[in-house]
């Protein structure tokens, strides 16, 4: 058959070290819903390796539906070191290829598809967004002090989608430019002059949806745009954007030579905040974090105590855990703005119940989206929660902003 | 001064609700006669007050130019930001909203929602690189025919400097 050279043999042969412990399908989130179970999807894998019972056959016939997947990576349990996040985006770039309009795929569109449309638009323009403009032009909307940005310099910020979700999410609050802007106002604060270029997204998005072409074209002309500002350390807030940087482009581009650092273990590692005068940030609130996987599970070394230690510069806040956290996190419900069914989100629900049964009255994460998709639930169901917990729904922020906030009013209840 | 404008029809999915709907959408070829560049211009009218106000703009011989394709919403707040992006997708240079003055919604709220959607427009625009002046959004009651025209006729001088908003592969 034409199709096993084309397929991806490594993964394949990787594949048949499934010795069915089913591990994977008793953790994983989206296996109860019947429409999707990793220790099935790994066996339709094996049943297709050539050789075995049915030749040919293509993946894109069966039923698992790959398309529910969240990749959120919480079946890395597998004892036999199996990476089924990465084996379910193999897959789906398959089926992309021998379906190109899969209607389970077309299926799992949300939000009318804009993120999609917008990230065509993006690699298609060819002018740039503006990303000094915009946060200048933010601050003096806010009428805080404008920020002090490098074109060229050894250090760099990359806000990655930057505002796209704040401003195409109506009434959601995610305060994206607000994370960018902290992070760059902290940085001034202690007199580094960090580099915002006009960059593009990452391309996590197509990435995870199969679309390689449209993470090609991104991740070519970021790494192009960093040479010519001579950048050497890039940090990222986004968990997504810092998984894509700091896994998936080394992978893919062998001419990417710059190091990747998470925001949060720079910030940690620098001790940034001990060294901004008169930082003595007053916050009696009680806080939880909320591990996303894209920092966690899914980068090596899961980066979950920078984000703690940098939350106890506030005095008096208070840090509680959920019973899921760090590996064990459980996920916010949806991944890549894809697949956001009833299922999903009970999983939210579930997530900012466990917040709330610890008494936490912010939850603070690394990921943008997770943000969004906690934002969604409660805003749209506060009375619910309210009458089943007898108090408000956690409000949900990003790590920066939420510190910042902080740091503004000095007082964050 | 030819109009190549074509219908085409399409399946996608919109909601959740009808599995598949057809939708008719007008794509543009780039369009420019002698030296000179007539913009093409997606404009959205809603039923009960901007189309019938571009009605009465046509009805009173207003003249305006022909740049704007006009398709007709039963309401403004129908009116999705993504919707503004395929727009640009499909080839527009610019996208023009219309709907009724506040408080003259038929479905009282309806634009209300629109003018608060739509806040963050031109920010989303600014982000994917697009000039946000390319967008605008205006309220015209079915008796103002001569602010019809006026709108059109300025926001086609407006896109008119700015050039034709030109995609690449």
């Amino acid at each position: 058959m034409v199709e096993s050279k084309e397929q991806n043999e490594h993964l394949r042969d990787i594949a048949n070290l499934c010795y069915r412990c089913k591990k994977c399908s008793v953790i994983c989130p989206v296996a109860p819903s019947g429409r999707f179970n990793p220790r099935k999807f790994i066996q339709e894998i094996n049943l297709e390796t050539p050789g075995r019972l049915k030749k040919g056959r293509k993946f894109c016939d069966t039923e698992e539906d790959i398309w529910v997947c969240l990749t959120c990576g919480q079946c890395r349990v597998c004892p036999q070191g199996l990476e089924i996040p990465e084996m379910v985006r193999e897959i789906r770039k398959e089926v992309r290829e021998q379906v190109p309009n899969d209607p389970r795929f077309t299926a799992t569109e949300t939000h009318m598809n804009i993120f999609p449309i917008a990230f065509e638009l993006m690699r298609k323009n060819p002018k740039p967004a503006q990303k000094q403009t915009i946060l200048n032009q933010y601050a003096s909307i806010q009428k805080w002090p404008a920020l002090e940005m490098a074109q060229t310099g050894s250090i760099a910020y990359y806000p990655g989608c930057f505002n796209l979700y704040e401003h195409a999410l109506v009434n959601l609050h995610v305060q994206q430019t607000l994370t960018a802007y902290a992070i760059i106002r902290f940085l001034n604060l202690t007199g580094i002059t960090p580099v915002v270029a006009n960059d593009y997204c990452c391309g996590h998005d197509a990435l995870w949806a199969g679309d390689e072409e449209t993470f090609l074209s991104f991740g070519k002309r970021n790494i192009e745009i960093w040479k010519a500002a001579g950048v050497k350390t890039i940090l990222v807030s986004c968990a997504e954007g810092f998984r894509t940087l700091s896994v998936d482009y080394p992978k893919y581009f062998p001419e990417f030579s710059f190091q990747v650092e998470f925001a949060a273990d720079y910030f940690d590692r620098n001790q940034i905040f001990k060294k901004i005068r008169g930082f003595e940030v007053k916050c009696r609130s009680i806080v939880t974090v909320h591990d996303p996987c894209r920092s966690g599970r899914l980068v090596d070394g899961g980066h979950y105590e920078s984000v703690r230690n940098l939350l106890q510069n506030l005095i008096f806040l208070e840090i509680v855990e959920m019973p899921h956290n760090r590996d064990e996190a459980r996920c916010c419900g949806v991944a890549s703005f894809r697949n956001c069914t009833d299922y999903a989100r009970d999983m939210t629900r579930k997530r900012i119940k466990e917040a709330m049964k610890v008494g936490a009255k912010y939850i603070v994460t690394t990921c943008p989206k997770c943000v969004s998709h906690f934002q969604c639930v409660t805003l749209n169901e506060a009375a619910a929660l309210k009458a089943k917990f007898g108090k408000d729904p956690p409000k949900v922020m990003d790590l920066f902003s939420f510190i910042y906030s902080a740091y503004n009013a000095n007082d964050l209840l | 001064m030819t109009h190549d404008v074509q219908v085409i029809q399409e399946q996608t999915a919109t909601c959740e609700c009808s599995e598949k709907s057809p939708v008719s959408a007008v794509t543009f070829t780039p369009h420019t006669n002698e030296g000179k560049f007539y913009p093409h211009i997606l404009m959205f009218c809603c039923n009960w007050c901007s189309y019938a106000g571009a009605d009465l703009a046509g009805v009173s011989r207003f003249q305006y130019p022909a740049s704007v394709r006009i398709i007709r919403v039963m309401c403004s707040g129908r009116i999705d930001p993504a919707f503004i992006l395929e727009g640009f997708r499909r080839g527009a240079d610019g996208v023009l909203l219309t709907g009724c003055h506040i408080g003259d919604c038929h479905y009282l709220k309806g634009n209300e929602y629109t003018r608060d959607r739509m806040v963050h427009v031109k920010p989303l625009l600014q982000i994917i690189g697009i000039n946000p002046q390319r967008f605008r959004l205006e309220w015209i009651s079915a008796s103002e025919g001569r602010k019809f025209a006026d709108i059109v006729k300025e926001f086609t001088e407006t896109i008119q400097k700015l050039g034709p908003f030109e995609l690449k592969e």
